[in-house]
């Protein structure tokens, strides 16, 4: 059902303006309608909110990530606490990441330099002294492997004197001297055969000592990375906290942002109330203060109000199927509770199995219970858990359980001695009667459809239109069941067939003086009648989609008794036996993700193209109070319980 | 072996054979927009797996009617039938239906499919309209499977 809900304006003084929107923000009541007017300035809160986030980022690389079935939960009075130890916490975090990366960074830097100069360790003499020689110019480079002996017979010829080191990835390290005067031509000519120098590093001290340094910083280093990263493991164990910080300044971030407007003494704020909260809403400002106003008023012609839904536990679930397709608009008759119940029945006909109906009970039930959901995915996974009923239903009256024959009647007569069954109609064996019934169960939906229509345009106080748009074709559509449920299962009540011939008789006139009323001249008003019994065809597609309940269940209940015969073919022997568990359990695993997938989908599309086509327009958009948005904690323990 | 049921296993041949290619090009076409967008939203993995599979569904159909046909006349678990010419006709004749839509539906619904993915890669909060929007391709595969298993059942052996 819809709610209607209220413009409330909220009058305070300066002083009290923060205090309201905090409580307002707890109260959830209240949606809000942004002032013209430029509100404070959160980029203070918000590079904090990003130096959280990526705090948050980079602890997840030490410490478990938070799993899906982690609950963390907060009163309401630790939630707002500034609390300094989240803020050191935060410090802490960043500098060890700081830290980390410094040492990480030197790291990097010191296996680089290791990687050049390592093959020339031997070299005891000072840096220094190499490059201050008064006479010759010292080199240390790399040479390829291939060129080593042409090099090494050049340097002998010309008495260079020269040194052959380690080998590494660039190839043999040498080293050498030439005198100034030949200098360039020895390199050049080196050059050629490929040597590449190397610059000596800016020391003083020799290469041996300079990589034994660097060696020991690298140790050093790499003691401080483990440090940091334990520090940082201890750390990520208070993530909570982060999250909980987070969180919070956002919620800070959110009460900021909400604008006033002004008067010449007070502020006010506008927003949306749902009609049976308004005193609520009257209380949580009385709360704050004794000088207060609130104006209600009801929504003006420009205005366009949210919608507010309120539905029983079991119908509001449903509304996230409603709400995929368009929000209810707020003049709109709710099409939740009966749309509820055909998807419902229809995903548990489409199911059609037993099995597969506990399977959704666990796996859903557990995913509430353990996971515990927010928003609309919440209400998703209890849509399917709640289906999983239906389809347990079903499966027992098609006589389904994983694909195999099973009569739950035939168990329980059985211990009673008696004869019965509770199989009413296997879609397998008798595919015929499968359709007639999904056929029959798309008029009633349709025929509910187009009752809702009735209602709507009773509601405008167009009767007329009620009884030719909606009537007319009700009348059509029953009576066609009844001459079918004549035709095929009552075959003596040839009476049935002359009511259901008159009724849709009845039907047919009244479309034909009615559809043509709103033209003026009179071949309008026969034209308009005749075409809109044409419309028959765009029914007759609509009823014959509903054969797709036939072709859903059928096709999970074959795949699933195909996956059964597999596996029994195989189960020979002891390892036949093994692998027909693997062909059972993939087999009903693929089916039934599969079957779900198809039910969502079709179930959905039958109402919102079928069901809904006859009469919801939507358009609207929900009504979503000011509240605190959570990101990361699960829930304020105390808000939850104030709100049963 | 008779040659009705040679034409049979030809009919459940062209069932399963068609209507999975058709949902191979399908899914395949799904899945190359699937990539693309997952190339830049990789959260998303979960709600475009569910897209791509969606033009899958008649494989799955075609698979149904040929074991249905090859349990039939008892090639799976039993004992062949002895099936005449023209049973054999109507067993293929009732294979078409779901293997010649099964094809084309399948390809235009990974078309579609794809699209749906790319809307979800912009605007996430849309993806059960584009799946409504392609699940509306499959009626025709629904309808021409419904066909096929009226057909098949009505075939007396």
């Amino acid at each position: 059902m819809i709610v209607p809900v209220k413009k409330a304006r909220v009058f305070v003084l300066e002083e009290h303006k923060n205090e309201l929107v905090r409580a307002l923000q707890k109260a959830e009541l209240l949606m809000i309608i942004p002032a013209q007017s430029s509100s404070a300035d959160v980029t203070e809160d918000n590079a904090l909110l990003q130096r959280i986030s990526k705090a948050l980022s980079d602890l997840n690389r030490y410490g478990k990530k938070k799993s899906l079935f982690e609950h963390q939960e907060v009163t309401y009075e630790r939630f707002m606490m500034e609390d300094e130890a989240q803020e050191r916490l935060l410090d802490s975090v960043e500098t060890n990441i700081l830290a980390l990366n410094t040492a990480s960074t030197k790291i990097k830097k010191g296996k680089e330099l290791l990687d050049k100069y390592y093959p020339f360790r031997e070299i005891d003499l000072k840096v220094r002294d190499l490059k201050q020689s008064s006479l010759v110019r010292y080199h240390i480079g790399y040479i390829k492997e291939e060129n080593l002996e042409g090099a090494i017979e050049y340097l002998n010829k010309n008495n260079v004197p020269f040194e052959k080191l380690a080998k590494s990835d660039y190839g043999s390290a040498l080293l050498l001297a030439s005198y100034f005067e030949e200098d360039e031509t020895v390199i050049n000519k080196m050059a050629n055969y490929s040597f590449a120098d190397v610059d000596f590093p800016d020391v003083d001290i020799s290469l041996k000592d300079y990589i034994a340094e660097i060696e020991d910083n690298l140790q050093i280093e790499q003691a401080k990375v483990i440090e940091y990263q334990e520090n940082l493991k201890l750390l990520a164990r208070s993530k909570n906290q982060l999250s909980l910080m987070y969180d919070r300044i956002q919620a800070k971030i959110d009460c900021k942002s909400i604008t006033f407007g002004k008067t010449e003494r007070s502020f006010f704020l506008d927003g949306w109330v749902r009609s049976d909260q308004i005193a609520l809403l009257e209380k949580t400002v009385a709360s704050i203060t004794k000088e207060f106003d609130i104006e209600f008023s009801e929504p003006g012609e420009a205005d366009l109000p949210p919608t507010a839904v309120k539905n029983n536990k079991f119908i509001s679930q449903f509304e996230t199927i409603t709400n995929m397709f368009s929000v209810p608009s707020h003049k709109e008759i709710d099409p939740n509770p009966a749309m509820a119940i055909w998807y419902w029945i229809i995903f548990g006909i489409m199911m059609g199995d037993i099995g597969y109906g506990i399977l959704m009970l666990i796996l859903f039930g557990l995913g509430l219970l353990l996971i515990k959901p927010k928003g609309a995915f919440k209400k998703l996974i209890s849509v399917f858990f709640y289906s999983g009923i239906t389809s347990i239903i079903a499966g027992i009256l098609f006589g389904s359980f994983f694909g195999a024959n099973f009569d739950l009647g035939a168990l329980i007569g059985g211990l009673f001695g008696q004869q019965w069954t509770s199989v009413l109609l296997n879609p397998v064996t008798d595919p015929l009667i499968m359709l007639g019934f999904s056929l029959v169960f798309g008029i009633l939906h349709i025929v509910n459809g187009l009752g809702f229509k009735m209602a709507i345009l009773i509601k405008r106080k167009d009767y007329v239109g009620a009884i030719a748009d909606g009537l007319s074709w009700i009348l059509i559509l029953v009576g066609l069941v009844f001459v079918a449920a004549q035709m095929v299962i009552w075959s003596s009540l040839v009476v049935l067939s002359y009511i259901g011939l008159g009724l849709a008789g009845l039907g047919a006139i009244i479309l034909l003086v009615l559809a043509g009323r709103k033209s003026k001249n009179i071949f309008g008003k026969i034209f308009g009648g005749l075409g809109a019994l044409y419309q028959s065809t765009s029914y007759i597609s609509d009823i014959l989609s509903y054969s797709r309940i036939l072709a859903l269940s059928l096709s999970s209940a074959v795949i699933a008794s195909t996956m059964n015969l597999l596996a029994g073919m195989i189960q020979g022997n002891i390892i036949g036996i093994i692998l027909s568990i693997f062909v059972y359990l993939i087999g009903h695993i693929f089916n039934f993700a599969m079957g779900m997938l198809s039910a969502y989908v079709h179930d959905g599309r039958l109402q919102y193209i079928e069901f809904f086509g006859k009469f919801y327009e939507g358009g609207g958009y929900l009504f979503e109070p000011f509240a605190i948005r959570l990101k990361h904690i699960n829930e304020i323990s105390d808000l939850r319980e104030e709100r049963r | 072996m008779t040659y009705g049921l040679v034409l049979s296993i030809i009919g459940a041949a062209l069932a399963a054979g068609l209507a999975g290619i058709g949902s191979a090009i399908g899914v395949s076409i799904a899945g190359r927009a699937g990539n693309g967008v997952l190339a830049e939203k990789p959260d998303l993995f979960g709600r475009i797996l569910v897209l791509q599979a969606l033009p899958g569904t008649q494989g799955i159909y075609g698979f149904l009617l040929a074991v249905l046909i090859l349990q039939k006349v008892g090639l799976l678990g039993g004992t062949a039938v002895a099936l005449t010419d023209w049973q054999g006709w109507a067993f293929l004749g009732a294979a078409l239906p779901i293997a010649i839509v099964g094809l084309l539906s399948g390809i235009a619904q990974g078309k579609v499919a794809a699209t749906s993915i790319l809307m979800t890669g912009k605007r996430p909060e849309m993806m059960t309209r584009g799946m409504t929007m392609t699940a509306i391709v499959e009626t025709y595969a629904i309808l021409a499977l419904l066909v096929s298993i009226l057909m098949y059942s009505a075939i007396a052996i």
